[in-house]
């Protein structure tokens, strides 16, 4: 590895690691799998980065290839199989209480949404990238997977059903319950008078 | 099919819907009917775009 770690590309290509990692366990579910996935692609991403020519931004790249190590694993783990769809979506479906924590008896905002300044200068800034994993980070489990797959990786919402083992309504439940979550988050961390005018 | 009106709630759960599925002539009725009065699901209509957007950008490493 001593020569992978004077590569001068080697902090580079660390540092999508975290992201990496979640992108992997949105499919593999499991944490030591989706690890090893990331370490196979990273170890072959140091060997092959003569290959990267620039034209796509490093993070594709290096998820092309994970890509690869994911699909892998994946009919490696087929035998624990059963094990992996134990599923916890039971306490994130269900019925709708959750949604009164959210809106009141009346179907009101209970903690109004309001009106963003200047999202899309959020988005060019690192720090906001920053808040928002960690707003990833608070999704429950399964409702990261979902909103990760659907909005990171674009997969198409039956695909997801499927490979998840749910019904479609579920998935929108999920989803939705998601978003909500991460808009709150967001306002709060990044987006609220108290994040604003700090010199970010 | 006459429009029932929804509320903050049901119009929330529409918007989120709408990206998964074609909303029937009714609901987005109703739902476009509660947008035009309501200003705080107007921002969470915004809110959720700017979700899908910052999504996409997460995806090739930001900007």
């Amino acid at each position: 590895m001593s020569n992978y770690v004077t590569d001068p590309r080697f902090a580079e290509i660390e540092s999508h690691r975290p992201y990496l990692v979640r992108y992997a366990l949105a499919q593999l579910r499991d944490r030591e799998l989706a690890e090893e996935a990331v370490q196979e692609a990273l170890v072959a991403a140091l060997e092959g980065v003569g290959r990267f020519d620039g034209r796509s931004a490093l993070r594709t790249w290096l998820t092309s290839i994970l890509r690869y190590k994911v699909i892998d694993l994946q009919r490696r783990a087929i035998a624990d199989r059963a094990r992996l769809e134990v599923t916890d979506f039971a306490a994130e479906t269900g019925d709708e209480a959750w949604m009164d924590d959210l809106f009141d008896d009346t179907g009101h905002w209970r903690d109004a949404p309001q009106s963003w300044s200047n999202p899309e200068a959020a988005l060019e800034q690192r720090r906001f990238w920053a808040a928002f994993e960690q707003c990833l980070d608070r999704l429950p489990v399964a409702g990261g997977r979902v909103f990760f797959k659907r909005e990171v990786m674009g997969e198409e919402t039956r695909s997801i059903c499927d490979s998840e083992g749910i019904t479609e309504s579920n998935c929108w439940v999920i989803l939705h319950r998601a978003r909500l979550s991460l808009r709150a988050c967001l306002e709060k961390t990044w987006f609220g008078g108290e994040a604003r005018g700090d010199g970010r | 099919m006459a429009a029932e009106p929804v509320n903050c709630r049901k119009a929330a759960q529409l918007l989120s819907q709408a990206r998964e599925r074609a909303l029937r002539e009714d609901e987005r009725k109703a739902l476009d009917h509660h947008l035009g009065l309501c200003l705080q699901c107007r921002n969470f209509k915004s809110q959720l775009e700017f979700l899908q957007e910052a999504a996409k950008l997460f995806a090739s490493g930001g900007p």
